[in-house]
């Protein structure tokens, strides 16, 4: 399964995730949102995303100077930013529940013959 | 950050940028402001090669919820290609920390630009309309389009009114493009104008704080006495200025009755007084005044004497060698043939004459008889020494006025 369609969804809780977690910077979230075991994720999806959360007034910027390069700037979570995530962080985990149960449910006929082949 | 990465990433950015050109330029900004920090991280972070850089501003475009790039006819992406390049010299600046502060400078600046714009429009609009040039608003109707020019200007640069449709985009461009244009030369002449009007303010203003002074004056300093020479050089009494019109010119006695002046020869002040010979404070023009004979201020200021005023030059030079005022010819050469009548009337008369003003002035065209008979004149004494330019006015002023 191409796991960037299924990022595309889930992506928005994630970065939100990230940012809670500490400040950041562009290239800094995506990396570790790569350490998290996202690899497939890419940048400028990441970058886009920071800047429609921003948009809708889940994230607030602000620069910060670093020596000998372009200033960097940093996003930070709002009060919004949480409230979101946690309505998301929810509706994932309903999701991901019912999602497990159905597609790790094994088929009750194969489950009664092994049980029946084991007994 | 290796050259070979910055000039990667400085390609890539601009390529980028050229590809999200039809978003409006705070979205893109936004969109790509650390750009190619983020870049330059990922390669210096050994990543993998940036890639295409249209797919990474779809990917861009499309996780930041901005819709599709649609295809552009081929004039407006010329335009756009000009608005990519320029976002290209941006992101290139914002490389170099020198010249990214250079940037924000310029960004500080944007306000002011706002203002000089709507501005502009103001100056040209008053131009074509009205056909003038006035720099400042003069009236209230100008006042007020001036300040709603210079606020939709500013409303325009804070992207606000008429900033979000593509005709509004474009009435804006063009504008900010003319304006751009007309700054300098209209800036240059506005300064020019304005310090001329400052200059001829201050001109004017010392005009003002030194008026001409009233009466007889020169290179603006009041004349005190006047003192006529005949053409053979020799001073003259009683001599009666007029200037073209008719009028007195008459010296102004600055209103304590005394035309006062400091007297080189006799180290003091002296006090000229108008001519007895007509009536109180009407013979202003008649030169040279006599003075008084006592301090005016240092008495009782009664019975002050009359005196003849010091002479600047007991003679001066002669204008013609053959120069004989004593002849008639000569006489008529040097009295105005409009010469006032008063040498040819009693003192009386000459009063009431003289106290009409300028009308005192009748023209006598006959010559004044007698008066070049040195000695053995028959004429009154008044009208000798008036009209006699030679020296025969030895005679002691004060003489005269005794029978007046």
């Amino acid at each position: 399964m191409d796991t960037t369609q299924l990022l595309k969804g889930v992506l928005d809780v994630a970065v939100l995730a990230v940012v809670r977690e500490e400040d950041g910077y562009g290239y800094d979230i995506v990396r570790r949102l790569r350490a998290a075991g996202i690899a497939e994720i890419g940048d400028a999806s990441v970058y886009g995303t920071l800047r429609r959360l921003y948009a809708a007034g889940a994230l607030s910027t602000y620069v910060v100077p670093s020596e000998g390069g372009p200033n960097r700037k940093y996003y930070a979570i709002k009060a919004e930013g949480i409230a979101m995530l946690d309505e998301q962080r929810e509706t994932w985990n309903e999701f991901a529940a019912v999602f497990s149960a159905l597609i790790n449910q094994q088929p009750p006929s194969a489950a009664a013959a092994s049980s029946n082949g084991s007994n | 950050m290796n050259t070979n990465h910055q000039i990667a990433v400085g390609e890539f950015a601009r390529s980028v940028r050229a590809q999200l050109s039809d978003l409006p330029a705070l979205d893109v900004e936004e969109l790509t402001e650390g750009l190619e920090a983020d870049l330059a991280e990922r390669l210096a972070e050994g990543g993998e090669e940036l890639g295409d850089p249209a797919a990474y501003a779809a990917e861009l475009r499309a996780s930041a919820g901005l819709e599709a790039k649609v295809q552009l006819p081929a004039a407006a992406s010329l335009r756009r290609s000009l608005v990519a390049k320029a976002r290209g010299t941006v992101a290139t600046l914002r490389a170099r920390p020198s010249t990214s502060s250079l940037l924000d400078f310029l960004i500080a600046l944007r306000p002011v630009w706002w203002v000089m714009r709507g501005w502009v429009v103001f100056a040209v609009a008053m131009g074509l309309f009205i056909g003038q040039w006035p720099f400042f608003p003069r009236n209230f109707p100008e006042f007020v389009s001036w300040t709603l020019l210079i606020g939709v200007s500013v409303q325009w640069g804070r992207g606000r009114w008429l900033g979000s449709g593509a005709p509004g985009r474009t009435v804006k461009v063009a504008v900010s493009v003319a304006a751009a244009a007309l700054l300098l030369p209209l800036t240059a002449v506005a300064f020019d104008s304005v310090n001329r009007a400052l200059s001829d303010g201050s001109n004017n203003y010392e005009a003002a704080a030194f008026p001409a002074p009233a009466g007889l004056s020169i290179d603006g300093i009041n004349v005190s006495n006047v003192f006529a020479y005949d053409c053979s050089g020799k001073p003259l009494r009683n001599v009666q200025l007029f200037n073209q019109d008719g009028m007195k010119l008459s010296i102004n006695p600055f209103g304590d009755g005394y035309s006062s002046y400091p007297s080189t020869e006799r180290q003091e002040e002296i006090y000229g007084v108008p001519s007895k010979f007509v009536s109180a404070g009407e013979g202003w023009n008649i030169f040279p005044l006599d003075v008084t004979e006592a301090d005016p201020y240092e008495t009782d200021g009664t019975n002050l004497g009359r005196v003849q005023a010091p002479l600047p030059f007991a003679t001066v030079q002669p204008l013609l060698n053959e120069c004989t005022p004593e002849t008639p010819k000569q006489n008529e050469a040097i009295l105005p043939t409009t010469m006032p009548t008063v040498p040819t009337l009693e003192p009386e008369e000459v009063k009431a004459t003289d106290a009409k003003g300028s009308e005192g002035i009748t023209p006598t065209p006959s010559p004044i008889p007698g008066v070049p008979e040195p000695g053995g004149s028959k004429t009154p004494k008044e009208s000798a020494k008036q009209a006699a330019p030679s020296g025969e006015q030895s005679g002691e002023p004060s003489e005269a006025p005794e029978s007046n």
